[in-house]
């Protein structure tokens, strides 16, 4: 992505984080989601954390940014443990949420630009419209500004989000989910859309699928995620030759379900 | 009954919340004067309807009995005055609570369910400043101008009816100087405190409860439902000691 040629790019002045998560618990009445959690990402990493359904990569995610409270445990973020609202609000952490959570009352560009107006990060109306062009490009978006949510794709919303989680100029960008419903190309859309950001914004980003393919697209590193329990760590050509059992089932369950699924139904 | 605690101290926190919000209402008048017109539009011509149904009934049914006695004269100030005390005051709270408070409660509720409140805390957006502030102001300021043109439309129909019914007879000349004569700038005040007052409870139960709302599309119903019932239940029970408050600090 050429610097000179977005407008977002100048304007972006994202300081990546670097995120530790330590001993992290988090139960609900009926159940204990979390255990244990011990989680390090590097300032400019891709983490990807990969798990199954409901073992409980979403909830991790909104501990980190303060979403859901926690049981026990310490978030620290530039090494500053994190214990109230105020200190997480000092860091900058855009959400994509697996529902892209647009606001369906607003255009496309006012659900973008919603962090610059509401923060008067913008000296005028020129600048405003320049900063949701260039995050809208960035996500390969353009002319879309005037249309409401409800008329986009699952895909379109996705990358959206995305834009409006860009203009914060974000320390952490964390995905949940970011490919569930979406097509294969779509999905591969949003893999790039990732990749993308990474190479031309220097900033922290925790990505939660259950896509092994995706993961090892996008990430630098990858925490295996079961049972509230983090498993394994590792790069994303090692994920493979893991030796922990539970690993190896993992991968090479999601394609045997898949048979047994389709078995099933014929 | 922990529950009823609970609604009740949250309830009074979003209370505190939000006015300490309005410190930034310069920065969102035009969120403010958007849901202003939103009441304007959705209330206005049903609010015309009532008040003139309210006025021409009131008049109906005192008028005959005060013309058997000779004094319906004085019909002007009965309606007058129980338009600007009770009935524009309770019947516009009840109509908005029904009309926007139901719409607040829904739209919040929606975005709770849908993560959109979430998103908002997410940016460092405060929902009470983004959302509910300008709700509340809207609310107050609009409830007390909608009293107001309920109680000339009521006055109206009472005087029509007094003016047309073969039983009562009334000129309007009579019945507006009766009317003059009856209703102090003070009986308006009244009415215009007590709509006050019902805005900030419309507007607060009803932005609370969509804010608490969550699970599905079926609990946004069940949240509207509820806030327009506790909605009512506390403008009514509350119209009685607002009543009694003014009455003992003589504004009644």
């Amino acid at each position: 992505m050429d610097k000179n040629g977005n407008a977002l790019l100048n304007y972006l002045k994202s300081d990546p984080i670097d995120l530790r998560v330590s001993d992290l618990n988090k139960s609900f009445p009926e159940k204990e989601v979390l255990t244990g959690i011990n989680l390090h990402v590097s300032p400019s990493e891709t983490h990807v954390i990969l798990g199954k359904s409901g073992a409980g990569k979403s909830v991790l995610l909104k501990c980190i940014c303060g979403l859901e409270l926690y049981n026990s445990g310490t978030i620290y973020l530039n090494g500053e443990q994190i214990q109230s609202e105020t200190d997480l609000s000092r860091y900058k952490i855009g959400f994509v949420f697996q529902s892209s959570a647009l606001f369906n009352s607003m255009t496309v560009s006012d659900n973008v630009g919603i962090y610059l107006r509401e923060h008067r990060l913008v000296k005028n109306e020129d600048q405003y419209k320049t900063l949701v062009k260039g995050a809208l490009e960035l996500v390969g978006l353009e002319g879309v500004e005037a249309q409401f949510p409800s008329e986009l794709s699952g895909g379109m919303k996705r990358r959206v989000a995305t834009a409006r989680v860009l203009v914060m100029s974000p320390d952490l960008i964390l995905f949940d989910e970011p490919t569930t419903g979406l097509d294969p190309m779509m999905t591969k859309t949003i893999g790039e859309l990732i990749v993308t950001i990474k190479e031309s914004i220097d900033t922290t980003q925790v990505v939660v699928t259950h896509d092994i393919e995706f993961a090892k697209y996008i990430a630098d590193r990858i925490s295996v995620i079961s049972d509230g329990k983090i498993i394994d760590v590792g790069d994303p050509d090692n994920l493979e030759t893991s030796e922990n059992d539970v690993v190896k089932g993992f991968i090479s369950k999601k394609f045997d379900e898949k048979e047994e699924k389709y078995e099933k139904r014929i | 009954m922990s529950e009823l605690f609970i609604a009740t101290g949250g309830i009074l926190r979003l209370l505190a919340h939000t006015l300490y919000w309005c410190k930034d209402a310069i920065w969102n008048i035009d969120k403010i004067l958007y849901q202003i017109t939103e009441i304007g539009n959705n209330t206005l011509p049903v609010a015309a309807l009532i008040a003139l149904s309210s006025g021409a009934v009131l008049t109906i049914q005192s008028g005959p009995a005060l013309a058997s006695f000779g004094i319906q004269e004085s019909l002007g100030g009965i309606v007058g005055l129980s338009m600007v005390r009770e009935i524009g005051p309770v019947m516009a709270s009840i109509l908005i609570a029904g009309r926007m408070g139901s719409a607040m409660t829904a739209e919040l509720g929606s975005m709770s369910v849908y993560d959109e409140i979430d998103a908002l805390k997410t940016m460092n957006i405060n929902p009470v400043r983004f959302l509910v502030m300008p709700r509340f102001i809207a609310m107050i300021v609009s409830l007390p101008v909608l009293v107001l043109f309920m109680d000339v439309i009521g006055w109206f129909g009472g005087a029509i009816v007094a003016n047309v019914n073969p039983e009562i007879g009334l000129s309007f000349q009579v019945y507006f100087r009766n009317l003059a004569d009856l209703v102090s700038i003070k009986a308006v005040f009244n009415g215009l405190i007590k709509a006050f007052i019902f805005g900030v409870i419309i507007s607060i139960v009803s932005c609370y409860i969509g804010l608490r709302t969550k699970g599905g599309p079926r609990e946004i119903g069940r949240s509207v439902t509820k806030a327009v019932v506790l909605s009512f239940i506390l403008v009514l029970v509350s119209d009685y000691f607002i009543t009694r408050i003014l009455q003992s600090i003589n504004i009644d």
